[in-house]
């Protein structure tokens, strides 16, 4: 099953980037490969995105990195670059996976925020301004991501369990 | 509709130059990293919208889109493992605050 739904989209992928389904002598192997590759690498175990809730998801992501590059673009042409940098130790409540690992990756992408390492629950982030209520941002994202994978809504734990900015 | 294009793209355009301007500007790794990858985001975003309107074909439309989403991974995934590798080469290099946003007001 995963292997047909993996040669459907690797397929389509080679549709767009040949602009029109061309060479399929070179993209037929080319896909059945990377499907095969796909299915040896995909654990069954994993946890699944749930594609009724990607447009939404979607959507708050694009008005999110707006405002991210927005955000960094106004700090920069400040005479001072306005930065005020931090380190913020963030419990989440994702649990270990792919959850969790989107989460670090998109948090890259959102305004004034970075992931550097993980630490058990904690997601250690490089804050671009503590003075921002990063943590508040961190949580809806996570709430977001919670929906996108059908996970319960976990017990967003309170924010004193958030030590902002501790060395 | 073309000047709408051309909003887009000189827009976009100007995004890539503030990040690189962030990049020069910005005191150390992380800081620079958080003005390159969220200021070419949005400024590739906004290219590939000015863009799209151009395309003559569905496949050449989903083309640009792809380009911005593999560089949104590619630069969501980079800015990770950069900032990875630098905190573990030098585990002081995360800036100590040590006190908390209220107090900083």
């Amino acid at each position: 099953m995963h292997f047909f739904v993996s040669v459907l989209l690797t397929g389509s992928l080679w549709w767009i980037l040949t602009e029109g389904a061309q060479a399929w002598w070179i993209g037929g192997p080319a896909v059945l490969l990377a499907s095969y590759v796909a299915t040896r690498l995909h654990h069954p175990d994993s946890q699944r995105i749930n594609w009724l809730q990607v447009p939404l998801f979607a959507l708050f992501f694009l008005a999110q990195s707006l405002k991210a590059g927005v955000d960094v673009a106004v700090r920069t042409l400040r005479i001072r670059p306005a930065i005020n940098p931090g380190t913020l130790y963030y419990r989440t409540s994702l649990p270990p996976g792919t959850a969790r690992y989107l989460f670090g990756s998109i948090v890259g992408l959102f305004p004034g925020t970075l992931c550097t390492d993980f630490d058990h629950d904690q997601v250690i982030l490089h804050v671009l301004d503590t003075n921002a209520d990063i943590a508040m941002d961190c949580r809806r994202l996570e709430r977001r991501i919670a929906r996108l994978f059908s996970l319960p809504p976990a017990a967003i734990p309170p924010t004193s369990l958030n030590k902002e900015a501790q060395s | 509709m073309i000047y709408l294009q051309y909003l887009l793209v000189g827009a976009g355009c100007l995004f890539f130059i503030v990040g690189t301007l962030g990049l020069l500007r910005f005191p150390d790794t992380f800081t620079r990293i958080h003005a390159i990858t969220k200021a070419d985001n949005l400024g590739l975003g906004l290219l590939m919208l000015g863009l799209l309107p151009s395309t003559e074909s569905l496949p050449q439309a989903l083309k640009l889109i792809l380009i911005w989403l593999l560089v949104l991974a590619a630069s969501a995934t980079a800015s990770y493992l950069i900032a990875h590798y630098v905190k573990a080469q030098s585990p002081d290099a995360l800036p100590h605050a040590d006190t908390t946003s209220e107090e900083q007001d």
